[in-house]
């Protein structure tokens, strides 16, 4: 489509968002195709344990021998699709929640953001601590659910508030007067005023989750069901010993840099999208 | 004699955008004499607000001074001024009144407070500034009780823009620009405004430089007027000759696109066409492409500012057959 | 102008009610004060006044956008309070608006083709996309921005001021209108297109037969758009004069309208040295909280009576075709 390849320019025009856009499709490339190239030693070789980077061993090996790369790859997989999920599932509600709120006004305004509030409220790390002791987070949905619980209250507030000051725009009273009906005019002149912002925002609650989870895992309160970021980070601190000696920093630092190379490709890629989505940036 | 507080020689000032570099002024030339009163007519994106930023050397990226010399009082070189002496410089000798003036006001701080401010900024001022504050309220009708120790936004938006023009005069300066400081008022509060002006100008003397894009208000106030297009300026003469005797065909064009209460309605016409784009402009004069009197030569070179009769300077080739 | 009545507009008022902190008291705005105006079949009425006087929430009023507090209007002939949802929809799409910047009208990630075709599809004019091209080619070439190719795929912001201009009354004659509410339209136009954009109004006026409410500050603009028409001049959400345009600008009966013409810049120098504005008590339009009782004008009148301040007076027809609202004019 035109619009893709029209895309596609702007990112490679703009410097800095091409060098996100490719770091982030290494890391979807990592976690999709990744572990179905690179085998998992799940056998422990304590004779290799905390061997530094080499030829061999790319990052080094972990504290049984295991080769960190390797680990690094599967262990992006589940972290990145709970990402993923639990980002669409909080922009879902929030868009759901905050463009009526912001749109319709009035009662449907109060209740929905009486609800919001009550979510919002509440201290996400606490709920998070309390829902694993009583719910199995291990499942990947149940996981990214319990996420996007704490995550879309923020969300919402704030597409409420851009959904607010559109709606005062005089584009829009026109297309009222027009004669749009109220769902055309959410769907066709509100929405692409906003996809911008919520592409962003999905953007951004990818990383949040995925800085949760690793939260979750490092505290372990997750099931260790299989590898990732986290329980790397967990481990590296509880069986490594990577905070008091110095023989583990591969195995400590190769999830954490990853968590940081996503975040900070994410800012860089969104000022592409801000620009794709708004053509007016456009020349 | 006429005396020049202020030379403008060579004045050319770019916008760099992307790709594009746009030239908002070109190879500008104008003098504003001592205690004179000169209007600058043009229309959005005739360089005249770009103008007043330069003289006061207020350009910032991606707009930048390529060329020229801006003197004061035959004296002071600005454009040469470093930092702190431009501080100084401003207020002091050159102040200016913005669009909309009411929205350059510190919201959260008294007004006061913000007079001070200006003094403060100003070392070496004479300390009777409180007595000139008070006259100067006076003279553009404000009570200096009342005003002085409210917030912005218990005035109305004529009250402020006063205040913006006692701010300005505060230091007395002996030039003055206005950049369409009665565009955002009422039409009488617009008339009230300009009627202070006459005064203050007679009262201090000061020189003015009144930018509009509005005919009929500088009509009300302005001595000279400097007619802008393009990034030019295309007709300099007396406000009766601007009016009565105009020889360029843009002025001439502007004159009969105005509806105004007076005057004959069925002969108003439209110019037709667009402003020129400033990032690709093609030989020849900028007015051409809309100007009913274009022939050849006015395609192939620019015409320059040439003064035709005494005092009266227009930039047009054609000048002479159009006004037969 | 013919003499069938299109709009009626009966006592009408509209109240907004603002605080001025949280502390402070709730105050209620009277936009629109008690006013009644029948607007005719065909014709050009300007509405004169200054900001804050009511006329722009009197033209979202009678475009359905904002409802009144009290009041009535009748569009033709049918009171809008009582008719049925099909008879309503016909009125709203009937009655169209024409915004002052053509910028903030206009949906900046569209293109006009999809601006256009919104109305189009919306309002049952046309459903196929050929059909729909052809109405879009027809209406882009009415308002002159020929040749329509060049025009479909921009965006607003690829436009020039005076062409987003034209899109939007593009947008706002593609439903058939009978009214148009125009709210300030050449303001943010510069001077030398206005008179383009306004012929163009009129034009439309005669092919397809539109009645105009044009509202505006700008008495210049209002003398050439409504000539041969009428004005009405608006204060403080009520109409103080009403009448020919020519006649109310050569004589002015209200002291308002007088100090409004007084004010007017002219491009005459001459004439302008020899103009002095009206000279009124107060310069700044009185706080909502301090409106005076009886005539509103009366604290700032130069003319006003000891009536003045205690009664209203009424718009009351003093001429065959002139009704002002001042005790000055009441013959008794």
């Amino acid at each position: 489509m035109e619009t893709l390849l029209r895309s596609f320019s702007i990112i490679y025009k703009n410097k800095t968002a091409f060098v996100g856009f490719i770091i982030l499709l290494l890391f979807i490339f990592m976690a999709t195709i990744g572990p179905m190239l690179v085998p998992l030693e799940t056998s422990a070789h304590p004779e290799e344990m905390f061997q530094p980077p080499s030829i061999k061993h790319i990052l080094g090996t972990d504290y049984a021998g295991r080769d960190i790369f390797d680990e690094i790859i599967h262990g992006s997989r589940s972290v990145l699709i709970v990402g993923a999920l639990s980002a669409l599932i909080s922009v879902s509600i929030s868009v759901l929640i905050g463009i009526p709120s912001g749109f319709i006004g009035g009662f449907t305004d109060w209740i929905l953001m009486r609800i919001t509030d009550i979510f919002l409220t509440i201290p996400s790390l606490p709920l998070l601590v309390v829902l694993a002791a009583f719910i199995r987070i291990g499942n990947p949905l149940i996981m990214s659910l319990v996420l996007s619980l704490t995550s879309w209250p923020g969300l919402a507030r704030a597409i409420r508030s851009q959904s607010l000051s559109l709606r005062e725009r005089d584009f829009i009273e026109a297309a009222r007067v027009s004669g749009l009906s109220s769902m055309r005019i959410v769907f066709s002149e509100l929405l692409p005023n906003m996809a911008s912002y919520i592409a962003i925002s999905a953007i951004f609650a990818i990383t949040q989750a995925v800085y949760a989870q690793v939260g979750l895992f490092f505290l372990g309160l997750a099931p260790f069901t299989s590898i990732n970021w986290g329980v790397m980070l967990n481990f590296a601190v509880s069986q490594a010993g990577a905070l008091y000696s110095s023989r583990s920093v591969s195995y400590l630092l190769s999830p954490i840099v990853c968590i940081s190379l996503l975040q900070i490709s994410s800012v860089l890629f969104v000022r592409a999208l801000e620009e794709i989505f708004n053509p007016r940036l456009q020349r | 004699m006429k005396e020049a507080i202020l030379d403008i020689k060579g004045l050319t000032v770019e916008y760099r955008s992307d790709s594009k570099t746009i030239r908002a002024i070109d190879n500008m030339n104008l003098t504003v004499y001592k205690g004179e009163v000169l209007g600058i007519v043009g229309e959005s994106g005739c360089g005249k607000s770009t103008l007043a930023m330069s003289i006061l050397n207020l350009i910032s990226s991606p707009g930048y001074i390529k060329d020229g010399l801006i003197i004061f009082d035959k004296d002071i070189n600005v454009l040469r001024l470093n930092e702190e002496e431009l501080n100084r410089f401003r207020w002091e000798k050159i102040s200016m009144v913005f669009q909309a003036a009411q929205n350059t006001l510190n919201p959260v701080t008294k007004i006061s407070e913000q007079l001070n401010d200006v003094i403060s900024s100003h070392p070496g001022v004479n300390t009777d500034i409180k007595e000139r504050v008070v006259e100067l309220c006076k003279l553009v009708r404000l009570d200096p009780e009342r005003v002085l120790n409210v917030y912005p936004h218990q005035l109305s938006g004529g009250m402020k823009q006063r205040v913006a023009m006692v701010m300005a005069l505060m230091l007395e300066p002996p030039l003055l620009i206005l950049d369409e400081p009665t565009t955002a008022l009422d039409v009488l509060t617009q008339k009230q405004i300009l009627e202070i002006l006459k005064e203050l100008h007679e009262v201090k003397n000061m020189a003015m430089i009144f930018i509009t894009h509005d005919l009929s208000i500088v009509a009300e106030i302005a001595e000279r007027i400097a007619i802008m297009y393009a990034g030019k300026i295309v007709e300099l003469a007396s406000i009766d000759e601007i009016f009565y005797n105009p020889k360029h065909p843009y002025t001439k064009g502007l004159l009969k696109a105005a509806p105004s209460i007076v005057g004959d309605i069925e002969s108003l016409v439209s110019i037709p066409g667009s402003p020129p784009d400033l990032s690709s402009l093609s030989r020849g004069c900028r007015f051409s492409n809309r100007c009913p009197f274009t022939k050849d030569i006015c395609k192939e070179a620019e015409p320059l500012l040439t003064e035709v009769l005494s005092d009266h300077l227009v930039a047009c080739h054609r000048w002479r057959e159009i006004n037969e | 102008m013919n003499n069938n009545i299109l709009m009626k507009i009966e006592n009408l008022s509209k109240d907004f009610s603002s605080r001025e902190s949280i502390f402070g008291k709730e105050m209620q705005l009277h936009a629109v004060s008690n006013l009644s105006l029948d607007i005719y079949e065909g014709e050009v009425l300007a509405i004169v006044g200054e900001s804050g006087c009511g006329k722009t929430t009197l033209g979202k009023i009678l475009v359905g956008i904002l409802e009144p507090t009290r009041g009535d209007i009748y569009y033709r002939g049918r009171k809008l309070k009582e008719v049925g949802k099909e008879e309503f929809r016909t009125y709203r799409r009937e009655v169209q608006i024409i915004h002052q910047d053509p910028y903030a009208a206009l949906n900046p990630v569209k293109t006009v083709y999809q601006i256009l075709s919104g109305v189009i599809t919306a309002n049952g004019i046309a459903r196929h996309r050929n059909e729909v091209r052809e109405k879009i080619d027809e209406l882009l070439t009415i308002v002159g921005l020929t040749p329509t190719e060049e025009f479909i795929n921009k965006h607003p912001h690829q436009l020039s001021g005076g062409q987003r201009q034209r899109i939007v009354i593009a947008r706002a004659i593609a439903p058939n209108p009978k009214l148009i509410v125009a709210d300030e339209a050449v303001s943010m136009i510069d001077v030398s297109l206005r008179i383009e954009i306004l012929n163009l109004l009129l034009k439309l006026k005669e092919e397809l037969n539109i009645t105009y409410f044009f509202i505006t500050h700008d008495f210049g603009v209002a003398r050439f758009f409504a000539r041969n028409n009428r004005i009405g001049v608006m204060y403080l959400g009520e109409i103080v004069e009403l009448g020919n345009t020519e006649d109310i600008i050569r004589t002015p009966l209200h002291p308002y309208t007088k100090a409004l013409l007084s004010a007017v810049p002219v491009p005459d120098p001459n004439l302008t040295r020899s103009r002095k504005l009206l000279p009124l008590k107060s310069l700044d339009i009185p706080n909502p909280a301090n409106i005076p009782s009886g005539c509103k004008f009366s604290d700032r009148c130069p003319y006003s009576m000891d009536r003045c301040y205690k009664e209203k007076p009424e718009l009351i027809q003093v001429d065959k075709s002139r009704s002002v609202s001042c005790f000055l004019h009441v013959k008794e």
